[in-house]
Parts: structure tokens; C-alpha cells; sequence
């Protein structure tokens, strides 16, 4: 059994006859001990879906789904008291993630007492196992530190501890090498692999960038305007993609055409959310868009390695 | 040949020392040498801390420059005194990573289009008008946005406001840093090949600053890397992607997917 | 206006109708004043130290003028203090803050030292030695404390204007070659103009208050022109037994201040909350 598994998620928010809707139709489904990519461009509700999950939604919104569940937990009534025990969350900048004026030491030490209930003594060096094994590589002299010694891939590193103090199975990584260098966030990215690995947790990676997607991710679900469009492995995902949306999506990164060629952009904008969507919500954008799309959704289509929604037939060759 | 349009030669950036007593930090910028030809592409591809961005400032003259030269367009640029700087700035349009910041919230997009042109002298009010709709429709966004303000677009359509800006004078130099960082994907791909466009009909120089050697692959002729305040590689952008001789150089590269442009055109055929 | 309202709350919103309602008396005292004549200073003996009735609601002072009208009168000076002490430590204070910030190095070190020195001044003593030297009145009382006030404006206007200079859209302006002048007027100034305007409605409070403490020590306005400092000065002599004499006009100092400092209260506070998260 999948460790999420989420089917029509929706999320409005506002009054309810001019509902905005963050997310439409969201299926994801996340098996144990993977780094699974939530794919999408800004607005398309991956972010949403994510505080879903944390249980960090504002009380405004209206969430409704199929399917919401976390490990056979009903998420919808659970989601708050799983927050911080089995959920933790990793954030796009970790200097905004801990407290400036605390020293990581102490910052680490939280956490623990209140989620381990072990004596001081041991929460340190707990604390020191911890840090370490985030790769940081004076684990002493780290508790000691002020954030602000700390370079953006180092802070990164102890936000990560902190939320494997915390003890959870499950983190939502939001954006977590957006905003270090390319190289530190290789390093990051790696460290979270293998943390996977040792410690048979399982990663939500929400992402906008391709590369991250195919330097980590075991699978992955690409969002668009709040619906899932298509889900699937990673190779097969990047390799030979189904849903025209993903296929426009890997066309327009810099390296899909030969240098002085232009890049395939998607023209047009993503549907307001305010918008009522009848059919398939990439159809105005689509250039393989038929009369039927714009009138119905489309089906749920799967062959095996990855599952997509469109009205094209799939055609194998 | 030619004179390149843009020649540093052993720049040297130093920033002032922190205290009194504390030892004069390592030079942001050491002994940097480029040449930009006129009508090419030059992509400075680093990580924070590398000195790309000092560099840029010292090139837009916002830093002190400790030793070195920079000739752009024959000037002698850093021995411009401050009256004739004003002027020759034009030489040079900035586009910067977010447009939300580097737009003024306050004024509208017609008033951020003439503020170049009125830094420069008095300009006729209709002219101002004109000049700010036609670059606006050059760079693809409707005359009707002049009334607008930047909060009210998306990034990519203030990105194009910030680009347009950054041409109203007629540069000849472009300095592009970190255009589309901020962006989503499928507007990176508008925003690189509206640049691409814009350089083949105006007939621009760009120096293309970057951290992601992808895209700097796709729109640079030649390109630099930096790393601790030094140039480590510099060659044609052909050159350095198929055989980088860097280590760190191919970290950057190695990174993320990288299938070829057949692959992918294959992978949508099905 | 239903912006404002929505945005200054309910208490911000009573204290702006209490301010415009205090205002409106001062500036049409001579029409809703029960006793004009009196408010302005004319002797009424006959009824002197009469506690609060119908005919006076506030009693009368000790030479019989009804209180009412007295306090309406005194606000016309208490607010005119009060609004020039704020507007010359603007006056002084804003252009000083935004070219110390603006330019930084010596010119901000020159700048900011001289603002020390003038903070180092306690304000009531200056006063006094002002009263001293050029002899108690309204203008002196005013020039001495904006005098050790106007740092305060120079510092939060150069705060300000060091988050501002760092800020692309500036420095795009900058590099397009904007004049220094354009910069400060056209992006600059019109940033800091509302937490200066915070400042300046937090403070009118106490600049209210420190004008009626001239008074109180007899260093501002002198009689027979009604000031609520001053009244509150000569009300004491007849406490507690004739209590409102004093009482009145400092209730109203009280009230004032108070309404002013929420104001400026919620002026500051309306970008603060991040929405209701549920935890």
C-alpha cells in the first residue's frame, strides 16, 4: 500500500459562488521509501496540495477529496496531530526556517524534548548524531553556532536534522534547493537520496525545475492549474512523456533544441482560478487540442509505467 | 578585427575593510580579463560568491574598482567623471532577476518606460509616449499596459516591462543577470527567444549573467566561468559544454537531465 | 474613506471621528463654545468655582468662566502646539534622515553625529533656558521642543531610506543615470512618507502633552489665553475640593493623547497579521 494516497483532491477557497479554486483535481499517490516530484509552475496548486498534507491549510479553505489518506489515516481528520510527529517539512529558505537569534544548538534541543522525551544529556548528543549525519562535519562546533555563521547549504542541513528529529517518516520538501547554489544543492539533494535510503523515509519533493526532478526523484506527478496531468517514473516521465502539458513543459527548457533554435513556448496563460473548467484544462493551450476537450474531462489513460489524463488516443511506436 | 564592444582587463574589486584593525579581505574581484564582441553573447556563468555580481557592479560603476581598466564603446569607462557617466550610461541597458523588485511599485509602466529618456533631458510628453508604447510592442506586451503598474502583471509579462526599460535608449550593451531565474519554465522559454529576437533586430551585445549553464549554453557565443573572484574557464560556449576542462565546471553541467535536443524531439513523437 | 475605517479597525477609527471632532471645535470655537467671551479670557466673577450644572456642564474656574468654553478655546492652542512641534521636527528631521541615508560615508557620519548632540538635550530644560533667554510664549515653547525632537524624524527617516537605497527599482534608477535629486524625490521620499506619518500621529500625543507641561510650569502660553496645561496648573491650587476645575482640561489632555497614540497605532498595525493559520 502506497504511503499517500490522495485521489480528487480540491481545495477552494473564498465565497462560495465565486469559489477560487487553488486546486482542482489533485491524484497523487507516494510509495514508501521514494523521493516522490510534485512538478509544476507557479499557480498550479503543488505548494497547496503540500500544506494539505502539513495540515497548514488556512481555516478558509474548503478542502474536499475522494481520497485523503496517509498511511490508512484519513488525513482529513488526522492531519493536524500527525504534524511534527510523523509529517515534517523542509522549506525554500532555511534562513527564514530558524531563528536568528538562537543558536542551532538550542534550536535542535526544542525539537527533541518535545518530541523525544529523552534527558538532556542524551538529546545532545542525539542532537550531535543527528547534524552529522546530515553530512555537516563538526557537529560540535555547528550546535554552537548563531544561523548566521552558517552558509545556505549548511542551514539547509540543519533544518533537514531538525526534521529528522522530530521523528517523522514523511517530508515534504518545498523547494529546498531553490534558493542555494547549484552545486550545494546537488549536495543537498544527495544527502536527502541517501537519507532515504538509511532511513526508509519517504520524500515529497515539490518542484518547478526538471533538474532537480532527474537528479532524485524515483517518481513523480506533474500539476497543472490544480489537476494532475500525468504520473509516472521518472525516466519514463522525462524520457518519453505522455500528457502534451509535460511534453510542452520539457520542450521549452533551454537544452531541448539545438543552440539558435527556438524554444517551444506554451502560449497563452493558465486558467484564472476563478475559472469553471469543462474539459481538459490544458485545451486552450494545447496544440493537439480537439472539440471534445474543451467539452469533457479527459480519461484517466495508463500503460503500465505511468498514468495520464487526455482525450488523445495513445498511439505506440 | 574590430575593438570588442566590452574589454576588461585585470579588474581588481576590493571591498573596504570591515574594522579598523581587521586585515583587508581577498579581492571580490581578481585580476579579471574579458572581451565582449560587438553583436555576440557572453555568458558569466557562477555561484554566489564567485564575484559575478561584483563584477557587474563594477561595470555599471555602483563599486570602486581598485585596479584594472574597462573600455566599453572607446570610452575609457572607469575614468568617465560623473556628469559624462550619466550620459554615456545609455550605452548600457540592465535587466536584473526579479522585476517585481527592480520595478518601481509606486509609478506606472509608462512612467517606469520614459524615466530613462527624462534622466537624459527634456523630452516632449507625447514622445515620451510613443517611444515607451512602440518598445512595449517590440518586447510583446500591448501599448494598453502603459497604464498599469508592475504588481499588476505576471513575471514574465514585468520581465518584459524591465527589458523594454532597459532598451528604450537604444544600448548597445545588455546586461542580462539572472533574466529568467525567477521565472517559470515555459516563460523562460518566451523571455530567451524574445532576447534572441531583440539582439538579431536591434543588433545587440549582451553580457548574460547566469548560474544555469543550460541556459547559458543556449543563448551564449562564448562564455566565462567564475569561481573565487577568478575566471577558471573561458572559451567558445561549443568548447567549453563539449569538453569542459574544469572539474567544477562539469559539476555544473553534470547536474539534472540531460538528454539531447534529438531526444526529446524523438520522445514526442511517441 | 470605507478603506481607511476598514483598515484603522474600530478603535483607530473612534479615535480619527474624536481627533476631527476635537479639531472641528477648536476651529469653530467662537460659534459652539457656550461663553465666547468667556473662553477668551472675559471675567465672569459673580459665578466663580461653580460646580458643573446645567448651565455650565463643567463647572466654572475661580474667575467664574464656564469651563466648557475654556477648554474648547485651549484646544485651538493645544493643537496648533502640538502640530507645530511635529511639523518643524519633520521639517528639520525628514531632509536630514533621507540625505544621510541616501548618501551614506562622511556626509551620513557628519549628519547623524550633529543629530546626536541635538538628542542629548533634555527637552523641558532647553525650554526653560529658552523661557529664560527670550521669555515664555507659544513660538519659543514650540522651537524648544521640535529642537530635541527632530533626531528622532532624522533617524527614522535615514532607517528608512538604508532599506530603500538597497532596493533594485533604485538602483535600476541609478544606473539608468537619474539624478541624485530625482531619486530622492520621485522613489524615495514617497516610501518613507507613511512610517513618518505613523511616527508623526504617535507622536502628537506627547508632543500635546509636552506642550501642556510648558504651560504647567508656566513657560508657554500665559493668561488670560485659555490653555489646558496652564488650567490645569492654576486648577490645582483648588484640589480636590473644587476637583473639576483641574480635572476638565485634564481629562482632556488625557483623552487626546490617548486618541491619537491608537490612531497612530493602527495606521502601523494593518500590514502586521499573516492570516489565521490553523495550528
Amino acid at each position: 500500500m502506497s504511503l499517500v494516497e490522495i485521489k480528487g483532491l480540491a481545495i477552494r477557497f473564498g465565497s462560495l459562488h465565486n469559489p477560487i479554486h487553488a486546486v482542482r483535481h489533485v491524484d497523487l499517490s507516494i510509495e514508501r521509501g521514494t523521493i516522490h516530484g510534485l512538478i509544476g509552475e507557479s499557480g498550479c496548486g503543488k505548494t497547496i496540495s503540500g500544506m494539505a498534507l502539513l495540515g497548514l491549510l488556512p481555516q478558509s479553505a474548503r478542502v474536499s477529496a475522494d481520497a485523503f489518506r496517509f498511511d490508512g489515516l484519513n488525513l482529513l481528520d488526522v492531519a493536524k496531530s500527525l504534524r511534527g510527529r510523523r509529517i515534517a517539512m523542509i522549506s525554500q529558505d532555511p534562513a527564514a526556517a530558524l531563528n536568528p537569534v538562537l543558536r542551532i544548538g538550542r534550536q535542535m534541543d526544542d525539537v527533541l524534548k518535545s518530541h523525544s522525551g529523552l534527558p538532556r544529556f542524551q538529546r545532545r548528543a542525539v542532537a550531535e548524531e543527528l547534524l552529522a549525519a546530515t553530512g555537516l562535519a563538526d557537529p560540535r562546533r555547528v550546535l554552537k553556532s548563531y544561523p548566521h555563521q552558517l552558509s545556505g547549504g549548511m542551514q539547509q542541513r540543519v533544518v533537514i536534522a531538525q526534521a529528522l528529529a522530530t521523528g517523522a517518516d514523511f517530508i515534504i520538501a518545498d523547494e529546498p534547493t531553490t534558493a542555494l547554489d547549484v552545486t550545494v544543492g546537488a549536495q543537498v539533494l544527495a544527502l536527502l537520496k541517501r537519507l532515504v535510503q538509511e532511513r526508509a523515509l519517504t520524500v515529497l519533493m515539490i518542484t518547478h525545475d526538471m533538474d532537480v526532478v532527474a537528479e532524485c526523484c524515483d517518481s513523480a506527478t506533474v500539476l497543472y492549474a490544480g489537476h494532475t496531468v500525468e504520473a509516472g517514473r521518472t525516466d519514463e516521465l522525462l524520457a518519453a512523456p505522455r500528457h502534451p502539458y509535460t511534453q510542452a513543459l520539457l520542450a521549452a527548457l533551454p537544452d531541448a533544441v539545438a543552440k539558435g533554435e527556438r524554444l517551444a513556448s506554451i502560449e497563452g496563460h493558465i486558467p484564472s482560478p476563478f475559472a469553471v473548467i469543462e474539459g481538459c484544462p490544458f485545451a486552450p493551450r494545447c496544440a493537439s487540442a480537439m472539440a471534445v476537450c474543451r467539452q469533457a474531462k479527459p480519461p484517466e489513460r495508463d500503460d503500465g509505467n505511468h498514468c495520464w489524463t487526455c482525450h488523445l488516443e495513445p498511439h505506440h511506436g | 578585427m574590430d575593438e570588442p564592444l566590452l574589454q576588461i582587463r585585470d579588474l581588481v574589486v576590493r571591498y573596504r575593510r570591515t574594522g579598523l584593525f581587521s586585515a583587508p579581505p581577498p579581492p571580490a574581484v581578481n585580476a579579471v580579463s574579458l572581451a565582449l564582441a560587438t553583436g555576440s553573447t557572453l555568458g558569466l556563468v557562477g555561484e554566489s560568491g564567485s564575484g559575478k555580481s561584483s563584477l557587474l557592479r563594477a561595470i555599471l560603476r555602483l563599486v570602486p574598482v581598485e585596479s584594472g581598466t574597462i573600455r566599453l564603446d572607446g570610452d575609457d569607462w572607469l575614468a568617465l567623471p560623473e556628469q559624462r557617466l550619466r550620459e554615456r550610461r545609455r550605452a548600457i541597458g540592465v535587466v536584473a532577476q526579479n522585476p517585481f523588485l527592480s520595478l518601481s511599485p509606486r509609478l506606472t509602466i509608462a512612467e517606469i518606460l520614459a524615466e530613462p529618456m527624462t534622466a537624459q533631458g527634456r523630452v516632449p510628453a507625447e514622445e515620451l509616449r510613443l517611444r515607451a508604447a512602440e518598445m512595449l510592442e517590440r518586447c510583446g506586451l500591448p501599448g494598453t499596459f502603459l497604464s498599469r503598474r508592475a504588481r499588476e502583471l505576471s513575471g514574465g509579462q514585468a520581465q518584459r516591462v524591465a527589458i523594454a526599460r532597459a532598451l528604450v535608449l537604444q544600448p548597445k550593451l545588455l546586461i542580462l543577470d539572472e533574466p529568467t531565474s525567477a521565472l517559470d519554465i515555459s516563460v523562460q522559454a518566451q523571455i530567451l527567444n524574445l532576447l534572441e529576437d531583440l539582439k538579431r533586430e536591434l543588433g545587440l551585445s549582451m553580457l548574460f549573467v547566469t548560474h544555469n549553464l543550460k541556459v547559458v549554453r543556449h543563448v551564449s557565443d562564448t562564455h566565462v566561468v567564475m569561481r573565487g573572484g577568478r575566471i577558471i574557464e573561458a572559451g567558445s560556449t561549443e568548447q567549453i559544454s563539449s569538453a569542459p576542462a574544469e572539474e567544477y565546471t562539469r559539476q555544473l553541467m553534470g547536474y539534472g537531465r540531460n538528454p539531447t535536443g534529438a531526444e526529446v524531439a524523438s520522445a514526442r513523437r511517441g | 474613506m470605507r478603506d481607511l475605517l476598514k483598515r484603522l479597525g474600530w478603535a483607530g477609527s473612534i479615535s480619527l471621528f474624536f481627533i476631527i471632532f476635537v479639531a472641528l471645535l477648536a476651529i469653530f470655537a467662537p460659534v459652539v463654545a457656550p461663553f465666547p467671551t468667556q473662553g477668551l479670557g472675559a471675567p465672569n466673577i459673580a459665578d466663580k468655582l461653580t460646580p458643573p450644572s446645567t448651565e455650565y456642564w463643567l463647572g466654572t474656574d475661580h474667575l467664574g468662566r464656564d469651563m466648557v468654553s475654556r477648554v474648547i478655546y485651549g484646544a485651538r492652542v493645544s493643537l496648533t502646539t502640538g502640530l507645530l512641534i511635529v511639523a518643524l521636527s519633520l521639517v528639520i528631521g525628514l531632509p536630514i534622515g533621507l540625505l544621510a541615508g541616501y548618501f551614506g560615508g562622511w556626509i551620513d557620519d557628519a549628519l547623524m553625529r550633529v543629530t546626536d548632540v541635538f538628542l542629548a538635550f533634555p527637552a523641558l530644560l532647553l525650554a526653560v533656558l529658552m523661557a529664560a533667554a527670550m521669555g515664555p510664549g507659544m513660538v519659543n515653547a514650540t522651537v524648544a521642543v521640535a529642537v530635541t525632537w527632530w533626531p528622532w524624524y532624522a533617524r527614522l527617516a535615514r532607517a528608512e531610506v538604508l532599506v530603500l537605497r538597497g532596493q533594485p527599482y533604485i538602483e535600476a534608477a541609478r544606473v539608468m543615470g537619474v539624478s541624485h535629486g530625482t531619486i530622492i524625490l520621485r522613489h524615495i521620499l514617497p516610501s518613507t512618507s507613511r512610517p513618518l506619518a505613523v511616527q508623526a500621529a504617535l507622536d502628537f500625543g506627547p508632543a500635546l502633552l509636552t506642550a501642556s507641561a510648558l504651560s504647567f510650569l508656566g513657560l508657554g502660553i500665559l493668561p488670560p489665553t485659555a490653555d489646558w496645561g496652564q488650567m490645569v496648573n492654576a486648577g490645582r491650587a483648588f484640589f480636590p475640593l473644587r476637583w473639576w476645575y483641574a480635572a476638565a482640561p485634564g481629562m482632556t489632555i488625557f483623552v487626546l493623547a490617548l486618541a491619537f497614540s491608537v490612531l497612530g497605532d493602527a495606521l502601523r498595525g494593518d500590514d502586521g497579521g499573516q492570516g489565521d493559520v490553523a495550528r
